[in-house]
């Protein structure tokens, strides 16, 4: 999965299984210019 | 137009709930467009705090240690590879002329146990570089 940001600015991903339950959470923060974008690549093999 | 002084951050926080097996590995990067023209980074820079408790791992962890930073200046002409700087440093690079945007990209390793196991991990890292770009 590729989590893509333009600007700055926060994001919190939660990754939930079938139960309704959250495995992991996730915040990404990325600073900079009103031109900076980011990019995360996670392997979601969480279980 | 030379961009001037450009700060670029990345944060990643991860929490990890009881039952979860796997923790995924952190690779991010953020970048930005530069100009072409004359290029100097002055610091590229990463904090990590991490606790680390599961089974088959070592009984507890903590580490402040153990990302990977780096900064990429990318040009736009193919016979020019990346330029490729590790991080921690504090130092100023050479000068680079030309290039048209920066990466920075920060690391981290992920963890699995075997089922059944119990993985808890609580990890953030901070990294940052400072790059100024003048005419």
């Amino acid at each position: 999965m590729e989590i893509a940001i333009h600007g700055e600015g926060t994001i919190v991903v939660r990754f939930i299984n079938k139960k309704g339950q959250t495995l992991l959470e996730e915040r990404l923060a990325v600073s900079g210019s009103a031109a900076v974008q980011a990019r995360r690549i996670v392997r979601s093999s969480s279980r | 137009m030379a961009k001037g002084s450009i700060m670029l951050g990345i944060e990643v926080i991860q929490t990890v709930s009881p039952g979860a097996l796997t923790i995924p590995e952190i690779w991010t990067v953020a970048f930005e467009p530069l100009d072409g023209d004359k290029t100097t980074v002055r610091e590229i820079d990463a904090e990590k705090v991490q606790i680390l408790s599961g089974s088959k791992l070592a009984e507890f962890e903590t580490s402040s240690e153990g990302s990977l930073t780096d900064v990429f200046l990318v040009f736009p002409d193919d016979r020019q590879p990346l330029k490729v700087l590790h991080g921690p440093s504090h130092v100023s690079s050479p000068q680079f002329a030309g290039a048209r945007m920066v990466l920075l990209r920060v690391r981290d390793m992920g963890y699995t146990v075997a089922s059944p196991g119990n993985l808890i991990i609580t990890r953030g890292i901070h990294a940052h570089t400072y790059v100024d770009e003048v005419a």
